[in-house]
């Protein structure tokens, strides 16, 4: 084994070398970028439809089970990022409890579907009707096995017929917004990528609307 | 041995810029192409998604929608012809049942709402124990009266939107056709109303969907183009027409007023005796749906003006109902649209139907 040759190979890249190589690259990354960012939209986009199907899945439960059906979206800060903070991260549908029994408790239909990590549902009565009125507040989670969630949930329910408990029928008055979590300056701002889910309180029919892209 | 082999060739000078280059270029091409596929890929996915979505919306609306009418009621009782001078006892009620034309006149028949083209094929007003009241307290009655409707309006989504999204950057105002649902609540439930019971001229019992139909009509399904509800008999029901005894000489043209005796009091048809204060036992209901991307397509053709699927001369008479649906698909067809059929026969629970005239 004779030793490496020691001439000049080991010398690396020049300034200029290495310049000019970082230029193409993000030259040519620019010109990737568009298609990659449909990459980036695939958690929003799965985040928004486990809702769907799942409201969807509650609704008709409860026409075919012929029972109320309670969903209930948990608010609270995500245990392994605990630098997120509270927010509501996962949902579930159950069997509405008697109201006239005080003692009955709601019976868990689904498990608790958690949102893909950093995808959330905002806050803010003026983005998310559907999980800031106050009359659809719960208490802590009674029925809460699967995971160590802590912190409040809001919840409204799909009756038999396939309505829902929600009252007020303005135009337009119940909604969730999703958005990443990440995008999130304050709680009160709606990032530039969101996505709506729009529910009809009569005939619990359900709408998705997002800005056109672009 | 193999390290020695190669040694002349100075293994470690490592790539050139040349090669780099070529390398990242290629990766790059590679990785575009990848997107693509996947961007491609996706939005078909999108595509067959959101078709099955829109007729799944559209199916659950209607589903939504023949339960709401199958629970239709008049509350009929037996009362005397004429306090006054009683010679016999008759059906009475203080309720309201009809189902025809939407948008236009048909015949002799006004139209049930007006605004002409923007509201085609057919409207049906009714009551029935809905138990929507305003007031939250009054949820515990269980059987509160509700007047109720269903028509077809064309026109932008702006004000049911969600309050934070009107007039926003990147929502555009969508101009379809939507499956409208009139539901005002009990407190506003005027068919108690005096009008109602006043001998014509010069009144308009229609007065109590027509003043409210603006303001508490809310969309239930998107994209839906045509509603054609046709009352019919059962077949055990003693017929009107005792020659041809179809189902629908209840309703030939469509038309269903369980007043319309009120209207004309001296030259009535027999039908109309017959549907004095009457549900009709079956209502054949027909809705016709297309995709959301035809719906975009008919807007970039028509922008905000109502697309022409030249419906106004169909569906006015029951018995060419086959050759007018006909019709109408072969010009979705044309026009390049998918669409879905959904029709079902409702049987009206609360109707007793029965035939005086053959007394």
């Amino acid at each position: 084994m004779k030793l490496l040759p020691k001439r000049n190979q080991d010398r690396g890249f020049s300034l200029a070398e290495v310049l000019i190589v970082t230029v193409i690259i993000l030259g040519l990354s620019a010109l990737v970028a568009p298609s990659a960012k449909v990459i980036g939209n695939v958690d929003m986009q799965r985040g928004v439809g486990l809702i769907h199907r799942n409201l969807s899945l509650a609704r008709q439960t409860a026409i075919r089970e012929n029972r109320p059906i309670e969903v209930r979206f948990y608010y609270y800060a995500d245990p392994i990022f605990t630098d997120g903070g509270k927010q509501f991260r996962s949902l579930q549908y159950l069997y509405e409890a008697d109201p006239t029994d005080r003692d009955s408790a709601a019976i868990a239909k689904s498990k608790i579907i958690h949102l893909p990590a950093n995808i959330i549902v905002m806050n803010d009565p003026q983005y998310s009707t559907l999980v800031t009125a106050p009359e659809l507040q719960g208490t802590q989670p009674d029925d809460n096995k699967s995971k160590s969630i802590t912190g409040t949930y809001y919840s409204f329910t799909f009756m038999s017929d396939g309505s829902t408990n929600l009252q007020d029928d303005t135009p337009g008055a119940w909604f969730l917004t999703v958005v990443e979590e990440a995008d999130l300056t304050s709680s009160e701002t709606l990032p530039s990528h969101f996505v709506t889910l729009q529910i009809d309180p009569f005939s619990g029919a359900l709408r998705r609307l997002q800005p056109e892209a672009g | 041995m193999r390290a020695n082999r190669s040694l002349p060739n100075s293994p470690l000078s490592g790539f050139s810029l040349i090669e780099m280059m070529v390398a990242i270029a290629i990766l790059m091409v590679i990785l575009t192409a990848i997107f693509e596929i996947v961007d491609k890929t996706r939005a078909t996915f999108n595509y067959s998604q959101s078709k099955v979505a829109q007729f799944r919306t559209a199916r659950s609306a209607f589903q939504t929608m023949t339960r709401r009418i199958s629970q239709a009621v008049l509350n009929t009782y037996w009362d005397y012809d004429d306090p006054e001078d009683p010679l016999q006892y008759q059906k009475q009620s203080e309720l309201h049942f009809v189902v025809g034309p939407s948008g236009s006149p048909l015949g002799d028949f006004p139209e049930l709402l007006g605004g002409g083209e923007t509201r085609p094929g057919h409207a049906i007003f009714f009551q029935g124990p809905f138990n929507y009241s305003a007031d939250r307290d009054n949820r515990n009655f269980d059987t509160l009266l509700n007047s109720w409707g269903y028509y077809i309006e064309f026109g932008s989504d702006e004000k049911f939107l969600p309050p934070f999204m009107r007039g926003r950057e990147g929502i555009s105002e969508r101009y379809r056709f939507r499956l409208m649902e009139f539901r005002p609540p009990t407190e506003k439930m005027l068919v108690y109303g005096e009008e109602l019971k006043k001998q014509p001229p010069g009144f308009d019992f229609y007065q109590w969907f027509r003043s409210l139909a603006d303001d508490y009509s809310r969309p239930i399904a998107e994209n839906v183009i045509a509603l054609i509800i046709s009352p019919r008999r059962s077949r055990n029901d003693t017929p009107i027409d005792e020659v041809n005894d179809l189902p629908w000489d209840i309703a030939p043209d469509y038309y269903y007023n369980s007043r319309e005796f009120q209207r004309s009091s001296e030259s009535n048809e027999p039908r109309f005796q017959v549907s004095k204060h009457q549900l009709p036992s079956l209502l054949h209901i027909t809705l016709i749906t297309i995709d959301d991307r035809s719906a975009i397509k008919l807007e970039e053709e028509f922008g905000r003006n109502v697309p022409d699927l030249q419906l106004d001369s169909l569906f006015q008479n029951a018995s060419r109902y086959e050759a007018d649906l006909e019709t109408l698909e072969n010009r979705l067809l044309e026009l390049n649209l998918t669409y879905q059929v959904f029709t079902d026969t409702v049987a009206m629970r609360a109707a007793k139907w029965t035939n005086l005239t053959e007394r």
